[in-house]
């Protein structure tokens, strides 16, 4: 399992993928977000050009920092974009549909049955003064044609499945539930339509550290069983290194790195990833006496060239435009010039 | 309110969007400081003494010497309107500040201290509330008996309640941030809580409540004076030439007409500078 | 120096903590973890005096908050400081930060911090140097919090928090509203701070990996009790309690 590779600019192609390539689902091309009415191509552009591929049953993590442009990404593919804000260029492609130049309501009837989403808002999942079994069984007759007691059947069915008190949950307001019970169910009514794609946005991030676990947990036993592909949203490295497939790391709206989780975890090449993964305290007997800092703050994102420039300890002249994403083995891409340098020089030295 | 005067302004222009009322604000300011700078020079300017009355030219048209006519006691109206506006808008200013001035305090403590104080403030905010202002005033102006500084009295009264709920509200969802916490904790006083952190965090949505209130009072006063409750004759007042014309509305509609147009005007010219300042300040919710 | 003798707080007849003690020495960094509803946040309020506590007694260097009134408990109480979550809520959006920063200061007079005696009367001279000391530069002074990010919203709490050079800060949560890469400076301004005062923290969190990489000893509050209280280099031990262990496997990575 991995996430997609281009093979226009791949330059070890020799070196196969172990895992059977299969067709992207869901496949973001050049994916670029401006706010609307900004002149000139390079202002105001708040996801840059980003690539990125989730095969079915994949679970994909995008990881970044406040300002990063990873949830701009997935309400991209949602089309739930903020009114101020479009797709500049790019497209989105969902088995064969191109999702940007689809009708809303196209969109509609894919957004809750084949694509569906958690937020990290729970409390926004559901209508405050309707009990939340009457909202399951709307949600169901919305999307197909399905008897008022089939639905009732499917949502108890579903209610349990995510470890709930079915009926009680079902007979309950929103307000009466816990925020991880809330969370739970927005979870069943995400996977009651079997969808194959379920967007997780900082599914866990209000929630309690253990009632945050076992959501978690629960969304990778069951997109197991359902075998849809999850794409999971989070700042919290933590649980993107515990639980995904493959990542990708956002920075200033460009993909930096991106590859199989277990590699870049192991072996991260981009300055920015290294750091993130040096920056944060874990768990382990043996305490660093500090942490890596790099100086600046998240939001400091050069406007041309590698976004990360500015806070870049490798940073020289070349770091002003762009850096393409350069693969190395095993679909392991980068998008450093510094990077690059390097990995020329040793192959020139062997 | 902004309804009201999206439609209002759009029936003179009709591609009027309510987003776009910063130039409007600007003529607020104008139009009420044209009018302050009438008041203040008022008495130099005035062709007559709007005291006097001449019972020989009582209702005439409009002339050289009577620009805009006369009244029923033959009292130059011009003159009448320019001085009157003295005792309304003075009486406004006075009545606005005063309640400012109880209202921010009252609704400090009320919102910060709490307890008792605060329960007790509220119920009696509740009984002020439970009756329309226009209703209360009048009965407590009708109980005080008919004279300007009674009528002040009255309006003050009524108004003060709302001043202070606006104020402790915005206390009550100041007081538990942070910041207010550290300051206790770095160990500032009450006193220098209320006035340092608390005070600033109020003064700019209680501007624009005021604005938008000066409107009201002034309609407040003039109706009292219309019911012969504030100015007594032979004192010019908006509100009481208005009650002077009455029995001549079909007639000699002019006679209401005048004192009326000032007072719109005045309302309008605050409420669209109190519009403005709502959005220059980004005062939510009023 | 800070004794928590068999502390009970409750709302209404909603019990918060039951019974919690604990003991911090001079210089040493205490975590208190636990997840929300636990009562960590308000075992910082009573600690700093926001709170008054139904049963038990806080003690700080020998002296019992509940036994002072008036102007010696306001004496007593300049010797806790306490540095806030939200760095957005913590600052006055109306004042100038170096304005915030010394409101401490001017609060007790007499206080003479040894990195302040030469600049005592001059109030942005000192917010200056405590800029410094928090890393900001001192260009920053005249700004408002609305034009800082909130890594550097955070250092001036934290100035504000040394001004008078407590014995013991209080960080609830200090950097849980922030970005990853903030955190990481926040936590070794933390460290280098504490190296050169002396200081005591107790630092509230609900992640277990910061608070071991923070703290001596980590203290385990769940539902209002403290359930466990170890050195954090025992973390991994088999003894600890379960409620710990749970929270130790969902800070692992693996």
């Amino acid at each position: 399992m991995s996430i997609a590779v281009d093979h226009t600019k791949q330059i070890s192609s020799t070196e196969e993928i172990s895992i059977p390539l299969s067709v992207p689902l869901l496949e973001i091309k050049d994916l670029s977000i401006s706010l609307k009415g900004s002149k000139g191509q390079q202002r105001g552009r708040l996801v840059n050009a980003v690539n990125l591929a989730i095969r079915p049953g994949e679970m994909l993590g995008l990881v970044g920092e406040s300002g990063s442009g990873k949830s701009l990404t997935a309400s991209a593919v949602l089309g739930l974009l903020h009114e101020s804000m479009d797709v500049s260029e790019g497209q989105i492609m969902f088995n064969d549909k191109d999702l940007i130049s689809i009708s809303k309501k196209e969109m509609r009837i894919l957004r809750g049955k084949e694509i569906t989403y958690i937020f990290q808002n729970y409390q926004g999942s559901f209508t405050p003064f309707i009990k939340i079994g009457k909202q399951f069984i709307e949600a169901l007759r919305s999307h197909g044609k399905i008897t008022r007691k089939d639905a009732e059947k499917k949502s108890l069915m579903w209610l349990e499945r995510v470890r709930l008190p079915a009926e009680r949950i079902f007979n309950s307001y929103p307000h009466e539930l816990s925020g991880g019970q809330l969370q739970r169910a927005s979870l069943a009514i995400a996977l009651m339509f079997k969808p194959s794609l379920i967007i997780a946005d900082e599914p866990t991030t209000a929630l309690d550290v253990l009632t945050g676990e076992k959501i978690l947990d629960l969304l990778v036993e069951l997109q197991k069983e359902l075998n849809c592909a999850v794409l999971l949203i989070s700042h919290d490295l933590k649980h993107v290194l515990k639980r995904t497939d493959s990542m990708a790391v956002m920075y200033g709206g460009q993909i930096v790195e991106k590859g199989p989780t277990k590699t870049l975890q192991t072996n991260p090449t981009h300055p920015y990833t290294k750091f993130l993964l040096q920056a944060r305290p874990v768990l382990s007997l043996e305490k660093p006496g500090k942490l890596a800092v790099i100086p600046g703050e998240p939001g400091l994102i050069a406007k041309q060239g590698c976004a990360f420039a500015l806070r870049c300890p490798k940073a020289f002249e070349k770091c002003g435009t762009v850096p393409e994403i350069r693969y190395q083995e095993n679909s392991h891409g980068t998008a450093c010039h510094a990077v690059d340098i390097e990995g020329d020089e040793k192959i020139a030295s062997s | 309110m902004k309804t009201a005067y999206a439609l209002l302004m759009r029936s003179f222009f009709p591609r009027f969007k309510v987003k776009r009322y910063k130039p409007l604000a600007l003529i607020g300011f104008i139009g009420l400081a044209v009018i302050i700078l009438l008041t203040i020079i008022g008495p130099f300017i005035v062709p007559n003494d709007p005291l006097t009355a001449n019972m020989a030219e009582r209702l005439a048209a409009p002339s050289l010497s009577y620009p805009l006519g006369t009244d029923h006691m033959g009292r130059c109206i011009f003159s009448r309107l320019i001085i009157g506006s003295q005792t309304t808008l003075g009486i406004t200013a006075i009545v606005v500040a005063t309640v400012i001035l109880i209202g921010i305090p009252l609704g400090l403590l009320s919102g910060y201290i709490g307890g008792r104080f605060d329960s007790f403030m509220m119920r009696m905010a509740d009984g002020f509330i439970a009756l329309p202002e226009f209703i209360l005033a009048i009965a407590i102006a009708g109980f005080l008996g008919p004279s300007l500084f009674n009528l002040m009295i009255a309006v003050v009264l009524v108004k003060w309640i709302s001043y202070t709920r606006v104020v402790r509200s915005i206390v009550l969802s100041e007081r538990e941030k942070e910041y207010i916490l550290a300051a206790r904790v770095g160990g500032s006083s009450t006193w220098k809580i209320i006035t340092k952190h608390l005070l600033p965090q109020v003064i700019s949505p209680v501007l624009v409540l005021a604005t938008l209130d000066i409107g009201k009072v002034i309609l407040i006063i003039s109706s009292l004076s219309y019911l012969g409750l504030g100015a007594q004759p032979p004192d010019p007042e908006w509100g009481a030439m208005l009650n002077d014309g009455r029995p001549y509305f079909q007639t000699i509609p002019e006679l209401m007409i005048y004192p009326g147009m000032a007072i719109f005007l005045v309302v309008l010219s605050c409420n669209l500078i109190g519009e403005g300042l709502r959005d220059k300040l980004d005062v939510k919710s009023m | 120096m800070l004794q928590v003798k068999q502390v009970s707080k409750s709302y209404q007849s909603n019990s918060v903590l039951t019974d919690v003690s604990f003991q911090m020495k001079q210089g040493e960094c205490l975590g208190l973890i636990g997840e929300s509803g636990s009562g960590k946040s308000t075992v910082a309020k009573l600690i700093v005096g926001l709170e008054q506590l139904d049963e038990g007694q806080i003690i700080l260097n020998g002296i019992d908050f509940q036994s002072l009134k008036g102007p010696k408990l306001r004496k007593a109480r300049r010797h806790v400081q306490i540095v806030f979550q939200d760095p957005m809520a913590s600052l006055n959006p109306k004042l100038r930060i170096w304005k915030s920063i010394v409101e401490p200061l001017e609060n007790y007079p007499e206080v003479v911090p040894v990195f302040l005696k030469d600049v005592r009367n001059d109030g942005r001279k000192m917010a200056g140097i405590l800029l410094e000391k928090v890393g900001l530069p001192i260009s920053l002074l005249d700004r408002y919090p609305h034009q800082l990010s909130g890594g550097q919203r955070q250092r001036v709490a934290i100035a504000r928090g040394i001004s008078l050079q407590p014995k013991l800060l209080v960080c609830d949560e200090p950097t849980s509203s922030l970005d990853v890469s903030i955190q990481a400076q926040i936590l070794n301004l933390l460290g280098d701070l504490k190296r050169e005062f002396g200081m005591s923290y107790l630092y509230i969190s609900h992640d277990m990996a910061t608070v071991q990489y923070m703290c001596e000893r980590i203290a385990v509050l769940k539902e209002g009790v403290l359930v466990d209280s170890f050195l954090s280099d025992d973390l991994f031990s088999e003894t600890r309690h379960c409620y710990t262990k749970l929270l130790v496997d969902a800070a692992l990575e693996n």
